[in-house]
């Protein structure tokens, strides 16, 4: 026996019951039953998966594998799945799992809870709900909005905030999953085609984006595409794992992407490479703009009492010309692309006007190659080769949600697009760049409106909807039914419930301070951070959405299945310290004691998927409604978010008429009626349960023609993942602006390529010339570099960071088969070159500093990040630092002001869209060895 | 159920121009084989970073295998060597009471399993920005023609089974000698020390007996798993291995013949010093591909990159085609069954087996 | 004026009184719907009598007449020597145990019976404790069908007319189609003439009804 563990034990026959024969192996396959399940949505998925169930348990899982191909010649999407659905098992019992209601009985924080009775518990949420309806109004009772768990776990508390005229945080403004650049360009983020379009593409940039560790279930597309003929390029910072399945690897400088997409771009226009008709028909670089004053030419200029959104051309043949509104179709107009003209304004002064091409061509006189090659990092030679690369071929520009996360990420995304403008490559199969739409599941779109179940009502509904867009459609013919639904969306939201984030942690969260340090901002501002907030308040840019106001704390915050304890940039001292002591009640419900449960005053037992019915996002990368059913009851005194809010709805309603407040006004003077809300939660029952509520959304989906006839939960429980028929008539829907075939893939955008659909901007072409004064001071009018604010202080190193492949954000710290997948712990990861000069060895501890903060980590040092950038993948919680203090506690969490525009076109609020998000790429950081005994990691 | 038909070879090929390293292949091992007593540490199926020290640590260095006719001496892989297993302090950081006193980590046990894991090096690979380079390699029990730790077994616990050549071992025989992992090269053999028996990878042979994939495989999202048997002449595998020849054993010089091959990884273009593309130099260095997978490799890449010129000039590539795998069943040769339309509760498999549910044998 | 009413079944919001419609093709389907329905909820003795006074086909014809399609009705050939009595037997012999419930025996009667009563929920109504009848019963089924024809005419919504008539085709496939022919075929096997009569007439009208509906929503 060689070298090794100690002397082996006494033989298996002396120890019953140990080893295994090939009879127990067999007899451990089996099950009782088999349902459908799917989990966690982060990735963009909705995996079928088969769970299989023994003695009342979930034994294990597997992916179903089931989905009919769609289109011939392209691969099928099965299996899909990842480690993290295979492990969901083992999630359901896991330690930290919270499976009673707890109510603290420490200080916040302190880890001390008692457990107490579901009556118990919603009584105290109850009481102070009440009281503070009474005293300051819903406005002051806060939701985050979150996008973990499904739409079952999210309509139940929308409902109820929306029946007490609360405040619901905008998910996209807390999370910044939102494609700025991309919604400055198009007016939506909705570019989002299925996954099979991949394997289309003659041309993959993987730009922003880490789809080796983020897209796992449908990233085979990619290296199928590539043994199609594909070419992969990977465009990062460092060499990271997408990198390593691609053609080329461009390594650019965190934050220059603007310069190496420029720099393609000046490459494209001056070899004549780009395509003139989609330039002609597609975007606004025919457009003109006064020479004085830099802003588009408008027919108000032209005479008095002119459009103030009719925008011109130059025709060859009859000179100044009106652009069409209503399509993008130029008819016989042949627009000159290359100015000056001169014309005659109203007062008949006359002015010079050019174009916007004319602008993009004077602009990109300093991104030469050369010249970008000094900025961004990428040789000359190499931009030139990717701008031979991308013209002439189908390019799709495979964008994670890591562009809008750097402060001028939406610099970067307009830069990315117009590389896509000048070479036609949106709207055709295998091409444009991947964004992010919710569309299909009309039925759920409708619930809100629904005042009693059943299909008459629907009709009633949408009948309702149709005679609006008659009426609005008579004002502006030449709206499309996209605009028009934004329109209705922007009537609801006016009313609603939904708030951009950005006015909340301006007013309450401490953020003012941070937001107003001009050193941590951009040059360009001429004045504070809040004087534009302030002025964009006062310009009515955010009228009825900037909630809570100023003068209103808030004193009760819900969250459900979101974490902001980890997610927050800003660390600690916003929320724990500033938000916190505010607050007079803070309830989480969740299925696990994460970092904001930890914080809470009572933690309320979330059921988990499997153990209860659910469905996933109906994102359109999948264009599937995944399925996923009880095989199990909720553990321990888990329940559905159903159950708990319709009960809490009825425990506020009785709380409310003991305290005789039968009914409050909100602050708009809507009257709610507090009595009533419990009948009003599920309409006097009628709504009888989470199962009703989702068949009542799918049949509805059906009726609409969104989903196969007869589609029902019946029909989902035995067919588990079903095909979505249509995208809907709603603007989430509309905006994808794509048929859905059963035998196609979808490619977003075909309308407007196609049938010359006009794009709701404010110039109703994608639109690469911002004319807002705001944006003109800034000298942001046309995608431009900018270096990345030094945000955090003037220190050496970049702070990047992503998605990690190991964990749905951080659901997964509490899954002991995915610690084992790495290391279980926090990590930073830095280059060899910069740990050596540090004196920094590999898996020892470092601390990571700036002016904002510090935490401390386990380092991975390695020769595959570049030198200068230090990368922080999210997900760990805080309670995984020393003494709790996490990445966040070096990401001020900027936010960049020309994101609150308002009233400008397509830069105006709507649920999930343009609002300013907060930025935490290219952080400044220092790091430096924990000396031996330092730090308590063993 | 057995599997029908004449005396067969189980076979795999891993394509790593497709694997991302999510290791959905491990845990899926994992949630179905090793989640008992003892076995928390154990990755019957892992994906390591290569080059790297991988799982367990530096195995590549721990001798074993064959050398013509007489077995290598190998090291017995440590606890410590293999790491993981870790077990947390969920209850003392959350429901504790001790606040920002305690953090959530892996608990020491003194056994200097904190410091090393499965995946511990992932994502560090070779060579200097930006000219790093890594892939990713699966592995797991390469069910060997020649399996050396069946020699090694002094039990008469390990066996190879001749309808489909996987290795197996009757754990209830297994004295835990643990001379097989001395004698395993690639170190795919696991000890359980609350049991006290060694443990490996067992093909998922209750899944291959109803006509189901193994787990690793049905499982990966990659579809880069083609499993089948190793003398099908139409099948995927021979043809990949055999005719088109880009399939390769890992390590074929332990001597064991492998029944896992891998079709080794391209990389995209190495750059010079002022990141200028080199169209010349391959990123990774040939001669450590060759150290995996012997000098085949070189041809292997080169009939790749060719087929590859080929389909992007709008030629066609039936060697591409196959590798694509349009149909995801294409993978599975005669694995394709449904495991969800299958009836095995534990009744009928009870019955079937001659055993009560208890799991008894019936007459013991 | 074409009324309707409902047994075993209720309208759960809208008012129970009888409602007016202009008589046309498609209350011609609802009507002869509730002829079927009727037939199947009638007790034998009652109808061997109607039948002896050439009653099933006079009132077929009735509803049948405004028909968008062909459906040819037979005669209906009462046999010399039966009675209430052998009629009923062969009733009971066919149409008897628990061939009228479920959907004709399938196995699992109870995701049945949630399926079509969700159906029947969506669409406005609900058990009705006055005139228990199973939701699955044959009876039932036909009697929502003819609910379903009646508010398609009955509404001025062209949306809403169109979810009534795409229910009434979803509805016949998944709950009706499958179920008739097995009743035919077990007619086929030796029911008398008057049983048969209703089970061929029934096979044909809604295998015709499907073909239209399908037609008028575009396949």
């Amino acid at each position: 026996m060689g070298e090794g563990d100690a002397a082996p034990p006494a033989s298996a026959g002396d120890r019953p019951g140990t080893g295994a024969t090939a009879d127990d192996y067999r007899s451990r396959w089996t099950w009782e039953r088999v349902t459908w399940g799917t989990h966690c949505l982060n990735c963009l998925a909705g995996c079928p998966y088969r769970v299989f169930s023994r003695d009342g348990e979930v034994a294990f899982e597997e992916q179903a594998g089931t989905i009919d191909p769609v289109a011939s010649g392209v691969p099928d999407m099965n299996p899909l799945g990842c480690q993290k659905g295979g492990a969901w098992s083992a999630q359901l019992s896991s330690e930290d799992r919270v499976l009673h209601p707890l109510r603290r009985v420490g200080e916040r924080g302190s880890g001390k809870w008692e457990q107490i009775t579901w009556e118990e518990a919603l009584a105290e949420v109850a009481e102070a709900v009440v009281a503070v309806l009474d005293e300051d109004g819903p406005e002051a009772v806060v939701f985050e909005e979150s996008v973990e768990g499904g739409l079952l776990a999210q309509a139940p508390f929308l409902r109820l905030a929306a029946l007490l005229g609360a405040v619901t945080l905008d998910a996209n403004g807390l999370v910044n999953d939102l494609p700025t650049g991309q919604h400055l360009t198009f007016g939506k983020f909705s570019c989002a085609s299925t996954v099979d379009d991949t394997f289309l593409a003659d041309v993959l940039l993987l730009w922003h984006s880490n789809p080796a560790y983020t897209s796992i279930p449908y990233h085979h597309f990619i290296s199928e595409a590539r043994y199609r003929g594909a070419q992969v390029v990977a465009i990062a910072p460092d060499y990271n794992a997408s990198a390593v399945g691609s053609d080329l690897y461009v390594p650019v400088r965190p934050g220059t992407d603007a310069a190496l997409a420029l720099a393609m771009c000046r490459v494209v226009l001056d070899e004549d490479l780009w395509d003139r008709q989609f330039v002609l028909t597609q975007t606004d670089l025919p457009l003109l703009v006064r020479s004085d004053t830099g802003r588009y030419l408008r027919q108000r200029d032209l005479r008095a009492g002119g459009d103030e959104e009719t925008f011109h051309l130059w025709d060859r043949a009859g000179g100044l010309t009106a652009a069409p509104r209503g399509t993008l179709d130029l008819g016989t107009l042949d627009p000159v692309l290359e100015g000056p003209f001169t014309v005659t304004l109203a007062d008949g002064t006359e002015v010079e006007v050019v174009t916007v091409l004319d602008l993009l061509r004077r602009h990109l006189g300093v991104y030469a190659p050369e010249d970008a090659a000094a900025i961004c990092g990428v040789p000359a030679s190499t931009i030139r080769r990717l701008a031979h690369l991308v013209a002439g071929r189908r390019v799709k520009i495979l964008e994670g949600f890591n562009g809008p996360k750097y402060f001028h990420g939406d610099l970067m995304e307009r830069s990315m697009c117009l590389v896509l403008a000048l070479t036609g490559n949106w709207g055709r199969p295998g091409t444009g760049i991947q964004g992010l739409a919710l569309a299909g599941l009309d039925g759920y779109l409708l619930f809100s409106m629904k005042t009693r179940p059943g299909v008459e009502e629907t009709a009633r509904v949408l009948d309702g909807i149709d005679q609006a867009m008659a009426q609005m459609r008579k004002r502006d013919p030449d709206a499309t039914d996209e605009m028009l639904g934004n329109q209705l969306l922007a009537l609801a939201t006016s009313s609603g419930t939904a708030a951009p984030p950005v006015f909340f942690n301006y007013h309450h969260a401490g953020y003012d301070e941070t937001w107003n340090r001009p050193e941590w901002s951009d040059p360009t501002m001429t004045k504070p951070f809040g004087d534009y907030l302030r002025d964009a308040l006062r310009r009515g840019w955010w009228g009825g959405v900037a909630r809570p106001g100023a003068s209103t704390p808030p004193r009760v915050l819900f969250t459900v299945g979101t974490n902001p304890m980890r997610r927050a940039r800003g660390g600690r001292a916003k929320l724990v310290d500033t938000l916190w002591p505010k607050l007079d009640k803070v309830v989480v419900v969740d299925f696990r004691m994460s970092a904001t449960a930890l914080q809470a005053d009572l933690v309320l037992p979330a059921a988990m998927q499997y153990e209860r019915v659910n469905v996933q996002y109906p994102i359109t990368h999948m264009l599937r409604l995944a399925f996923s059913d009880a095989a199990t009851p909720p553990r321990g005194e888990a329940r559905t978010e159903w159950e708990i809010f319709s009960a809490l709805a009825r425990t506020i309603a009785e709380r409310a008429v003991a305290v005789g407040l039968d009914e409050y006004d909100d602050a708009r003077r809507q009257t709610r009626h507090a009595a009533r809300l419990g009948e009003d939660f599920d309409l006097g029952g009628q709504l009888s349960g989470e199962e009703m509520v989702l068949d009542e959304w799918v049949r509805d989906s059906a009726d609409a023609g969104t989903l196969p006839p007869g589609s029902s939960v019946e029909r989902l429980r035995r067919d588990g993942s079903i095909r979505f028929t249509g995208l809907g008539t709603f603007a989430p829907g509309l905006s994808v602006a794509a048929d859905v075939r059963d035998d196609e893939v979808m490619t977003a955008f075909r309308w407007h390529v196609e049938q010359h659909l006009p794009y709701p901007t404010l110039t109703r072409r994608a639109q690469f010339y911002i004319d807002h004064p705001w944006f003109l001071e800034a000298g942001e009018q046309l995608p431009t570099h900018k270096e990345p604010p030094r945000m955090g202080g003037e220190y050496p190193l970049v702070l990047t960071s992503g998605h990690s492949r190991w964990t749905v954000h951080s659901i997964g710290m509490g899954n002991r088969h995915l610690l084992g997948t790495h290391r279980g712990r926090p990590l930073v990861v830095m280059s060899e070159e910069d740990a050596a000069a540090r004196g920094v060895a590999e898996g020892e501890k470092v601390r990571v500093s700036n002016d904002h903060g510090a935490f401390e980590a386990m380092v991975r040092v390695t020769g595959r990040v570049r030198p200068g950038q230090v990368i922080v993948y999210n997900g760990f919680e805080p309670h995984m630092f020393r003494r709790w203090e996490g990445a966040n506690e070096v990401e001020p969490g900027m936010v960049k002001w020309l994101h609150l525009v308002g009233k400008y076109g397509h830069l105006r609020y709507l649920p999930f869209g343009w609002q300013p998000v907060p930025a935490d790429r290219a952080v400044f950081v220092e790091v430096a060895a924990v000396p031996a005994g330092g730090g308590v990691d063993r | 159920m057995t599997q029908q038909g004449a005396a067969g070879q189980l076979a795999m090929v891993f394509d790593l121009n497709k694997c991302m390293g999510c290791q959905t292949c491990s845990v899926a091992c994992k949630v179905l084989w090793t989640r008992e007593e003892g076995e928390e540490h154990q990755w019957w199926m892992s994906v390591n970073t290569q080059p790297g020290l991988g799982t367990p640590k530096a195995w590549e260095d721990m001798g074993g295998g064959w050398r013509d006719d007489t077995p290598v001496p190998g090291h017995q892989p440590t606890r410590a060597e293999f790491g993981g297993g870790w077990d947390f302090n969920y209850q003392e950081v959350l429901f504790g009471g001790r606040g920002r006193d305690a953090h959530l980590q892996p608990v020491d046990r003194g056994d200097g399993t904190t410091r090393w894991g499965m995946n511990w090096d992932e994502d560090q690979g070779g060579g200097t920005y930006p000219n790093s380079y890594y892939f990713y390699l699966p592995r797991l029990c390469n069910h060997c023609t020649r399996p050396v730790c069946v020699s090694a077994c002094p039990s008469g616990a390990m066996y190879k089974r001749h309808e489909d050549g996987i290795v197996l071992r009757d754990e209830s025989v297994c004295q835990g000698a643990r001379f097989c992992m001395e004698a395993c090269p690639y170190k795919k053999i696991s000890f359980n020390y609350v049991r006290g028996v060694s443990q490996h990878c067992i093909a998922c042979f209750p899944r291959l007996e109803e006509g189901v994939a193994p787990a690793c495989a049905r499982q990966c999202p990659g579809r880069l798993v083609f499993v089948g048997d190793a003398a099908d002449p139409a099948g995927p595998i021979h043809r990949l291995v055999h005719e088109w020849k880009v399939a390769l054993p890992l390590h074929e010089e332990y001597g064991t013949g492998p029944n896992i091959f891998y079709v080794p990884p391209l990389s995209p273009y190495r750059l010079h010093d002022d990141f200028s593309v080199d169209e010349e130099t391959p990123r990774i260095p040939p001669e450590y591909l060759e150290s995996l997978f012997g000098p085949r490799v070189h041809a292997a890449l080169d009939t790749l990159r060719d087929e590859m010129a080929t389909v992007r000039s709008g030629g066609t590539s039936e060697l591409l085609d196959t590798l694509i795998v349009y149909r995801w069943h294409d993978l599975f040769g005669p694995y394709t069954v449904d495991p969800a339309g299958l009836d095995r509760s534990p009744e009928r498999v009870a019955v079937q087996l001659g055993r009560t549910r208890a799991g008894a044998t019936e007459g013991e | 004026m074409f009324t309707y009413s409902l047994q075993g079944l209720e309208l759960s919001a809208a008012e129970a009184g009888p409602i007016e419609v202009e008589e046309n093709e498609t209350t011609a389907r609802s009507a002869v719907y509730q002829f079927f329905g009727g037939w199947f909820a009638t007790a034998p003795a009652d109808l061997f009598d109607q039948a002896a006074e050439g009653k099933w086909v006079a009132g077929l014809t009735e509803a049948a007449s405004l028909l968008p399609f062909g459906f040819a009705i037979g005669p209906v050939e009462v046999p010399a020597g039966a009675d209430a009595a052998s009629f009923a037997a062969d009733h009971e012999r066919v149409l008897g145990g628990g061939a009228l419930l479920g959907g004709g025996g399938r196995a699992d009667r109870e995701a049945e019976i949630a399926a079509v009563r969700r159906e029947y929920e969506y669409f406005g109504l609900a058990a009705s404790d006055a005139a228990p009848r199973p939701a699955d019963h044959l009876a039932t089924e036909l009697d929502f069908l003819q609910y379903l024809c009646f508010r398609e005419a009955a509404t001025p919504s062209p949306r809403l007319a169109t979810s009534f008539r795409r229910a009434q085709r979803d509805f016949l496939d998944a709950h009706v189609l499958d179920w008739v022919p097995g009743l035919v075929a077990s007619a086929g096997r030796g029911a008398g003439p008057l049983v048969g009569w209703t089970l061929d007439q029934l096979a044909a009208f809604v295998s015709a009804d499907r073909a239209y509906v399908a037609e008028r929503l575009g396949g």
